[in-house]
């Protein structure tokens, strides 16, 4: 085999370099790669060790209590009501933005006038910042002179307006409406990438074979868009989990606590009550909860990657 | 051996520009820098405070101000970290219910003197008490934002109605102004709105109704003060909710508060001054329509008609800050008449002096707005005089902060109306909320009446 690599880029062995050279090279990575893993790892295991405490901003000193912030967080309703209303959310948004965003990827894989700017448009809900989404949907909401009710009242189809952000139900489906809108179009950008990839002589193969469209979608479409889904799903998942700024900002955990996810427990909890262990509790249950069912999905169903 | 020569040519640079920086020290030595975290962020204030820090700067040249924003929610949060970590700034301008919790972890210094040499009387009164705490005053305030009913004079000349000043006045007035204009059986305009989203502003205005009832969240000497009294102001909160509010009102913040006056939506609401700034700048042609009166007071309590929300805004100095001579200065400059009247005068009608030379200053009547609205300004005020701030109508608390941030009041309001509690559970439900948060260091002394 010729090698092409230019002479002086070939690897060397660490015997050829001095000794000085190689003690340089690790001392200038490992600077860098200690203060990363610092940055990253020291707050996950200071998380760790303030949630078996009873630490508050209000008081300069702490003492170890073992599992009893456990115990108060697993057997308080708010906590139990603020994950009903996290999975609810998270699971709602999360299925509706992949069905969506594949369907939409789908029409915009096909050849149409105007497929370019309809590429381009498709993305931007996706690009405008989360604080503006939420401002103008809370107007549009609004029960009195949002343009919802404002449209539907003039079309005939309700007599009074709805209160959108004002009943517990409504306001988690708002919520809903407004994930799926600013984040399906991740999830159409990334299918039609991998459609894309699809080779287009199988559905010649399969048209020349007479199958439907639909067989064509189901046998050929979908299982290469398999991993595709599945990478999507998942990251969709924990990062609508994670996800603080929209319910707080449209709805602020309300009416009530029906909009009182998990993150915007934690805040509460953490930055304004400053009961430090309490949240650091409820966010280490938060890993838990969102590693566990990603491992259990990775080792039972052993999905072909 | 290439890379080491290079790497000892950078190193050198590296120990020179240490070297440069070490002996620049003297020369920012000479300047005394004052930090200051402030919770005014608006763009009129702040551009106010710059204007006043240059004029700062001609009388002290020597001293060099450098202010941060933070926003109010974050006042304690920033405020306990950067202390415990050892970086708070020297000083901060944040909400009074911050004070006593400051006070107590000994994090800032007593402002006595500071009072003293501007006058306790120019005070009103009701300011210094919001600060006055263990003897000691913990912060000067300087101005107030107070909270009343702002209404649409013209319905209330239509209709031939007073201004209410008790709670059993205050319901026809509500009724009369409630209607269905085109008869469509849809209520078009409703006679009062009160706000209800998951923020800070429904426990205010709750716990102005407990002050008008002759209650409060916590006695004088500190305990919790809940009693039937703070169940009535509840159930009264809701009735005036249910049937004169509109429905979406639960999920409104003060932008909708503020839209909806403006847009005619409502006949009268619970607000602040600021309220005004959105009619004059989007409404202009109805800003003479409207006016302000303090919230009604329960028949009983009629001595307490005039004592509204009116949260002071204060400086606080940290106990490790390092030029309290110049810190001295600033404040005292900034608290001059003229000067408390211009920056108040940035966010006019809202925004309202607690000293009396500011507020008697011409300068701050020669403000257009001021001046136009001069009734409204003075009927303010009389609340800021005899008002009170958060939920401290004792002054300061050392659980006022947390109480304040952890949202308990509004969602006291919330479960009656949103999740249909009553009101008897729910003073329960926010007393043992409250005991908690203390950690059990207070008693409830309302208790007896729940048993």
């Amino acid at each position: 085999m010729i090698n092409l690599m230019p002479r002086r880029w070939r690897p060397v062995g660490l015997q050829r370099l001095t000794q000085r050279e190689a003690i340089l090279g690790y001392v200038l990575i490992l600077g860098v790669l200690g203060w990363l893993g610092f940055l990253t790892f020291y707050p996950i295991f200071y998380n760790f060790f303030l949630s078996f405490r009873n630490k508050s901003l209000l008081s300069p000193t702490s003492d170890f209590v073992g599992l009893q912030t456990y115990v108060d967080v697993l057997s308080s309703t708010e906590f139990w009501a603020s994950l009903w209303a996290s999975l609810v959310w998270t699971l709602a948004s999360v299925s509706l933005q992949v069905l969506l965003g594949t369907a939409i990827a789908l029409l915009i894989n096909c050849e149409f006038r105007g497929k370019g700017p309809a590429r381009g448009l498709v993305l931007l809900p996706y690009v405008i910042p989360m604080v503006i989404i939420a401002g103008v949907w809370r107007w549009m909401f609004n029960d009195v002179y949002g343009f919802f009710n404002l449209f539907l009242q003039k079309a005939g189809l309700i007599k009074e307006p709805i209160i959108w952000l004002g009943s517990p139900s409504l306001a988690m489906f708002s919520l809903i409406a407004v994930t799926v809108w600013s984040r399906f179009p991740f999830v159409a950008i990334l299918i039609l990438a991998a459609l894309q990839m699809i080779p287009q002589d199988q559905y010649e193969a399969a048209t020349v074979d007479g199958a439907s469209w639909w067989q064509r979608f189901i046998y050929i479409t979908l299982p290469h868009l398999k991993t595709t889904l599945v990478v999507i799903t998942v990251l969709r998942i924990i990062w609508t989990f994670n996800h603080f700024e929209l319910p707080f900002l449209l709805t602020g955990g309300g009416p009530g606590t029906s909009t009182q996810t998990y993150p915007i427990l934690v805040y509460l909890r953490g930055f304004q009550v400053f009961q430090i262990s309490y949240a650091s509790c409820i966010s280490v249950l938060m890993i838990i909860l969102l590693v566990v069912p990603i491992i259990l999905y990775f080792k039972i169903l052993k999905p072909e990657f | 051996m290439c890379i080491v020569r290079q790497s000892t040519k950078y190193m050198a640079i590296g120990m020179g520009l240490i070297l440069v920086l070490i002996l620049s020290v003297p020369l920012y030595a000479q300047v005394a820098k004052i930090t200051i975290w402030s919770a005014e962020t608006t763009a009129a204030n702040r551009s106010g405070l710059d204007t006043l820090l240059e004029k700062f700067y001609n009388e002290h040249p020597n001293v060099k101000v450098e202010v941060t924003a933070i926003k109010w929610p974050d006042v304690m949060l920033k405020g306990l970290t950067a202390f415990t970590v050892g970086g708070e700034p020297d000083m901060m301008i944040p909400a009074v219910a911050a004070v006593a919790d400051f006070w107590k972890l000994e994090a800032i210094d007593p402002l006595d003197e500071i009072i003293q040499q501007i006058g306790e009387e120019d005070f009103f009164e009701s300011a210094l008490e919001q600060v006055r705490y263990e003897g000691h005053y913990l912060g000067v305030p300087f101005w107030n934002e107070p909270s009343g009913i702002f209404y649409k004079k013209p319905y209330f000349q239509e209709k031939g109605l007073k201004i209410p000043k008790t709670w059993g006045e205050w319901v026809p007035v509500c009724e009369a102004l409630t209607e269905d204009l085109d008869g469509d059986g849809t209520i078009d305009r409703y006679g009062f709105l009160l706000p209800g989203a998951r923020e800070h502003y429904p426990g205010n205005v709750y716990n102005e109704m407990l002050w008008k009832n002759g209650s409060s969240v916590w006695t004088k000497e500190g305990d919790l003060n809940f009693s039937r009294l703070s169940v009535e102001a509840l159930d009264f909160y809701v009735k005036l909710f249910r049937e004169f509010s509109s429905p979406g009102s639960i999920g409104y913040g003060f932008a909708e508060l503020y839209e909806m006056l403006a847009r005619d939506e409502v006949a009268s609401e619970m607000t602040m001054g600021h309220a005004m700034k959105r009619v004059i700048e989007e409404y202009p042609q109805l800003q003479d329509e409207m006016g302000v009166f303090p919230m009604p007071a329960n028949e009983r309590f009629t001595d307490r008609l005039w004592v509204g929300n009116a949260p002071t805004t204060v400086y606080m100095v940290f106990r490790s800050a390092r030029h309290k001579e110049e810190i001295a200065k600033l404040i005292l400059f900034l608290m001059r008449p003229e000067n408390v009247a211009y920056w108040c005068n940035r966010r006019p009608i809202g925004q309202i002096p607690v000293t009396r030379s500011a507020l008697d200053h011409p300068s701050y009547w020669e403000n257009p707005q001021v001046k136009r609205h001069k009734d409204m300004v003075q009927t303010l005020a009389k609340i800021v005089e005899y008002g009170h701030s958060g939920y401290m109508y004792y002054g300061p608390h050392p659980y006022a902060g947390r109480a304040y941030g952890s949202l308990i009041l509004t969602d006291m309001v919330q479960k009656v109306i949103v999740d249909g509690w009553s009101s008897k559970k729910t003073v329960e439900w926010g007393a043992k909320e409250i005991l908690r948060m203390t950690g059990g260091t207070i008693k409830w002394v309302g208790k007896g009446d729940f048993e």
